[in-house]
């Protein structure tokens, strides 16, 4: 094996710690180039391991730590709002947008016939209401954000006309010009989630 | 981690900020620009739009790889430049090892190996330093394993020459 080939060797043993085998101790001896680069390799892997040692255990400052912590905290907190949250989730542009469409359609007969119009409270007992909102015969009014688990709803029992109440996927003959009784269910925050017809019999009278 | 977890931020920050902290206070010979880069890698792991691709490579081979770059930026501001001394009185601080060698010998070494190109000095940090195996310092430095090796024997090379230039010989006394 020529120099190159030992010196590569003698390397690999310096950083090791270790000592060169008898073929290459016997190249040691008789080729002074190699024997000086061992002895320099040697050293510097003595020197190396002291400034290991030494620098093994420094890492930034607490401070740093805390900072990066907080701020890992502050973003974390931006991301976690609510996904309804004013002007921040689409979902809400789009339930003001039902809500208008539905104030629309109903014209302001019809909503002012909702004011005072009966209300009964009813608290979500779980998220599947989210996922099954035709539940006790309600039909989830288009693009209207899911209810939450726990939140307060109410049912305005109402009267609606045919085209406001096919408008928001109720099968009826939007040409109907009869006020139908129906319950909207509201979320919190007073924005209409499902529809049902009530008392009636959509099957007979003219559907 | 994407998903805000706190604890496994926290987590990772311990696991991986002192070797990366060691590696940018090597690279850069400056305490406070070592810890600024070490933060500013974790601050841009936890962006929103940050550029980490698992698909591409391991998330340590991409912290370093932006440790690097910022070390790019702070060298070409000139942010960093120090003295050899400043690094083996930190280095000795709080060590009683410091007293019962030569701090002139470390103190001449940390400068050549300050002094060495920046690929070769690479070399030496991960794999003589940080006590990577040659696999590991490739994956970190985005090279093959024959590329590292080679750097860091010409590296050592070049170290012991110079040592033995300055003649310091820490154990001959």
């Amino acid at each position: 094996m020529n120099c190159e080939g030992n010196i590569e060797k003698l390397v690999e043993c310096a950083r090791r710690g270790g000592e060169p085998g008898n073929a290459l101790k016997a190249h040691l001896r008789t080729c002074g180039r190699c024997l000086d680069r061992w002895e320099g390799e040697r050293e510097l892997s003595a020197n190396i391991r002291f400034i290991r040692m030494e620098s093994g255990s420094q890492r930034s400052s607490a401070g740093g730590r805390l900072a990066l912590m907080r701020e890992f905290d502050a973003r974390h907190a931006k991301v976690t709002r609510p996904y309804w949250s004013p002007g921040l989730d689409w979902s809400w542009g789009l339930a003001m947008a039902a809500a208008l469409l539905l104030g629309v359609l109903l014209g302001p007969e019809a909503m002012t016939r909702l004011q005072p119009a009966q209300k009964t409270a009813v608290v979500v007992e779980s998220a599947e209401t989210q996922a099954d909102p035709d539940s006790d015969g309600f039909i989830a009014v288009p693009y209207a954000p899911p209810l939450a688990t726990g939140e307060l709803v109410r049912i305005v029992h109402t009267e609606l006309n045919p085209a406001a109440l096919a408008s928001l996927g109720v099968s009826v003959d939007p040409s109907w010009t009869t006020q139908l009784p129906a319950d909207v269910l509201e979320g919190e925050d007073g924005m209409p989630r499902a529809v049902r017809v009530s008392e009636v019999d959509l099957s007979a009278g003219g559907f | 981690m994407k998903k805000g977890d706190r604890q496994a931020f926290a987590e990772l920050y311990e696991r991986r900020e002192p070797a990366l902290y060691r590696y940018a206070l090597h690279m850069t010979s400056s305490a406070a620009s070592a810890e600024e880069i070490a933060q500013e890698v974790f601050v841009q792991l936890m962006s929103a739009n940050t550029r980490f691709d698992e698909t591409r490579g391991s998330l340590e081979g991409w912290m370093y790889g932006v440790a690097r770059n910022l070390i790019r930026v702070l060298r070409r501001k000139g942010v960093g430049a120090f003295s050899g001394e400043a690094v083996a009185e930190q280095a000795f601080e709080h060590n009683i090892l410091g007293s019962l060698i030569d701090s002139e010998t470390l103190a001449a070494l940390h400068a050549s190996i300050r002094e060495l190109p920046d690929s070769y000095r690479e070399a030496v940090i991960l794999c003589d330093l940080e006590e990577r195996n040659y696999d590991e310092a490739a994956r970190l430095m985005g090279c093959p394993v024959g590329t590292i090796r080679s750097r860091l024997h010409r590296a050592r090379g070049l170290l012991a020459a110079k040592m033995k230039r300055l003649n310091v010989h820490a154990f001959a006394r």
